[in-house]
Parts: structure tokens; sequence; C-alpha cells
């Protein structure tokens, strides 16, 4: 993901990707990559320390599975804490995109 | 509280995690492979080893800084109100000698043996002079 995302973005997108259900990692990256049309590339580097960050404040829960292809993956669920912080986030995401947007409406 | 009980146990098994996030690095590329072949998804992936790196400082960074701001709030709370401060320690000190205490005669009056060479043979005199 590029640098210049506003801080906490990318928690935010996760735990919202995740209320469609578990999901592994790279899933959650491709259905971002997808819904945003290409433009949020989540780069491995910064997608894995998001999970263990959020995983950290017990915000989602991993488990090991398998994948319908066989394959072993972990999986990550939502958890209520996560959806309270998820509300909490988008709500604070929204205030700041209404403020800039007032800002940069300021002729 | 609960979750510095969770953060402690994430350290705890700070080895097992990190072993475990590399499988899961290792199963993210061999799905992307699936996808788009294993070269393309190599690439894409990079260096693992750093990725689990910076996981992992990402997270003890994140403890580290947690655990300061926590320290310096109840120093603050504190300094901003002594009394109650010193009420609370008061109260605790009163609780913990309170309990002490009657441990200290219980544990005495119940599980002690009296200081003699055989107390089993002691016997209970109790007369009356007329």
């Amino acid at each position: 993901m590029k640098q210049d995302l506003l801080p906490g973005t990318l928690d935010m997108l996760v735990l919202k990707t995740l209320t469609r259900g578990h999901m592994h990692g790279y899933a959650i990256a491709q259905l971002i990559k997808q819904i945003s049309a290409e433009v949020l590339q989540i780069e491995e580097g910064s997608l894995y320390p998001a999970l263990q960050r959020l995983e950290l404040n017990g915000w989602i829960e991993g488990a090991w599975g398998t994948t319908a292809n066989n394959r072993r993956a972990r999986f990550y669920k939502l958890t209520p804490g996560g959806r309270k912080h998820l509300l909490k986030e988008s709500q604070r995401y929204q205030n700041m995109a209404q403020t800039i947007a007032r800002v940069m409406a300021f002729s | 509280m609960r979750k510095w009980i969770r953060r402690f146990r994430y350290w705890r098994e700070r080895d097992a995690r990190a072993e475990s996030l590399r499988e899961e690095m290792a199963a993210h590329l061999a799905l992307a492979a699936e996808d788009v072949g294993r070269r393309d998804a190599e690439r894409s992936f990079g260096n693992a080893t750093r990725h689990a790196e910076n996981s992992r400082e990402d997270w003890l960074a994140s403890w580290a800084r947690d655990l300061w701001q926590d320290v310096r709030y109840a120093a603050r709370n504190i300094r901003k109100d002594p009394g109650y401060a010193s009420v609370a320690a008061l109260s605790s000190t009163l609780g913990i000698a309170a309990c002490t205490t009657i441990f200290g005669i219980a544990n005495f009056a119940m599980n002690r043996t009296l200081p003699v060479a055989s107390p089993e043979t002691l016997v209970a005199v109790i007369g009356r002079l007329d």
C-alpha cells in the first residue's frame, strides 16, 4: 500500500473486509484490490504487521484452516470488540474526510 | 487489564507465533502462485523474513509504547489527586494488614502444633479447691 494513506486506514479496511465473513490474508488483500478497482494494492509487508496488530488488540481472531482448494491458510474473523472498533474508526474517518473536503472547498 | 493479559500471553507465545507467521506467509505465497505464477508471486511478495521481522517489531513497539503510556497516565493521576491516591493506598494497606493478621492467627490456632515435645499427650486438668 502507498505510504501516504491516512494512518490507521489499512486497519480499518481490513476490519471492514472481514465483515464479509472469515478470510485469510491473501483473500483480504485480493478483495480490497478488487473493490478498489486495483487502486489499493496491499503489500504483504504492511498487511501482515496490520493483521498481527489487530489480533494483538483483540479485534480479530486467527485460526488455521483449509481453503476450498485444500490448502492450509490462517483464517481471520472479526470479534465483537473489532466490530465496535470498526464503527468508531469509520465514524472518525468520515469526520476526517468531511473536514478535509470542507477545507478544500474553501475559496 | 484484559488487554495486558492478552499481551502477556502473546509475548509468552512469541516464538510459536513467529513460526506461525512464517507458515502463514508461505501459505499466502502458495495461494498467490496459483493465481499469478510462482515467479510473479515471489517478486511481489518480497522478503518474507523481513516482513516477519517488521510484524514482530510492530507489535513489540506498540506494546512498549502502550505500557509506558499506561504508567504515565497512572503517575499523572496520582500527582493530580494525591489525596485520593493516599486514601487508596491507605485502605489497601489496612486491608492487607488485616488479612495478614487474621491469617497469622488462624494459621497459628489451626495448623501449628504446640511448642512441647509430644503435644498429643497433653491433658487439661480442671479442678476446684473446696
